[in-house]
């Protein structure tokens, strides 16, 4: 099943759609396969579930590297977010 | 009456029927006889004498109509190409998926003619930084799209900051550079997530004729703001 959501960002509205089995989505713009589709409320883009599943390091969950991981993962290379660069 | 040629029984004299010559081919005020036999007076304006040698040390177009000859030295140290070297490198880069690290000493052979820190961490995502520096890096999660993927160009040293990419899809963003997408086609962006665009802090710039496509794309929609027309891009033209 895919699941909608609507969101807001900035002032506008969008409609966040994923497949709740972990399959890839088909659609939008340009045409294809999508882990997660956001789009514009009033596009009213409609996507049909497939049954290929997202590889393990595409899936969207609460183990994906979050952004602080990635900070992390570039201050070790001698990142410094505190300088302007 | 004029006569263009001479016969005396089966014998051609003179035969200027052929002539191909007309004035503007002429030198001005001299004079000829054309191809029907008419004395005819040259209008062609005399042409200019290429002398010298014309310098050019930047790229551009140059009006080099009065110069005998061009010595063009255009140094490539700020515009090198920079790109990932071969896909026996890439698979490389693959196989280390989530977890793994390449030291920095390593990454070079994957990337030439500066040194760029690059390593893979994360899924199969991609790092530029650059080194000894902060805040210029580009971070492009490519899901198993690594061999796409051209870094056109990149200048570690200057403080320019900013990085052409093409690439067949990407899945989302996380870059603080000034991000170009100069492919003639819009781009498609698997997934996105709402934290990313806190880290976004330089502009999207695309073709002009694809900005609108970018705005109402799937997932680039979420980032509008920072689309611009690559004609604004403040290099545009230079780089």
């Amino acid at each position: 099943m895919i699941v909608k959501e609507e969101i807001i960002i900035g002032n506008e509205k969008f409609i966040k759609q994923y497949s709740n089995k972990q399959c890839y989505i088909k659609g939008g713009f340009p045409e294809g396969l999508y882990v997660l589709a956001i789009d514009l409320a009033e596009l009213q883009r409609e996507y049909e579930e497939t049954d290929i599943p997202i590889e393990d390091e595409e899936t969207p969950t609460e183990d994906e590297a979050t952004a602080e991981d990635y900070q992390s993962a570039l201050e070790e290379l001698g990142v410094n977010f505190n300088e302007e660069g | 009456m004029a006569n263009n040629k001479v016969v005396l029984g089966s014998v051609t004299i003179i035969d200027i029927s052929d002539t191909t010559a007309v004035a503007e081919d002429v030198a001005q005020g001299k004079e000829f006889y054309g191809a029907d036999g008419n004395k005819v007076v040259g209008t062609a304006s005399g042409g200019i004498t290429p002398t010298g040698t014309l310098a050019i040390s930047q790229n551009g177009t140059y009006d080099v109509t009065n110069y005998a000859s061009a010595n063009v030295n255009v140094s490539g140290e700020d515009n090198k190409v920079i790109e990932v070297l071969s896909l026996s490198s890439i698979k490389d880069l693959e196989a280390g998926s989530r977890g793994m690290t390449i030291s920095t000493s390593d990454t070079y052979k994957y990337i030439t003619d500066k040194t760029i820190g690059i390593v893979t961490k994360y899924a199969s995502s991609l790092m530029l930084i650059k080194p000894n520096s902060s805040m210029t890096y580009l971070w492009a999660p490519i899901m198993n799209q690594i061999e796409f993927v051209k870094f056109n160009r990149y200048n570690p040293s200057s403080s320019i900051n900013y990085v052409i990419l093409s690439c067949n899809q990407l899945s989302y963003l996380y870059f603080t550079s000034d991000l170009i997408l100069n492919d003639t086609q819009v781009i498609p962006l698997k997934t996105s997530g709402n934290y990313w665009s806190d880290f976004l802090k330089g502009n999207i710039y695309v073709p002009d004729n694809l900005v609108s496509s970018y705005k109402t794309a799937t997932n680039w929609s979420a980032f509008a703001g920072l689309i611009k027309p690559l004609s604004e891009w403040e290099y545009y033209g230079i780089y």
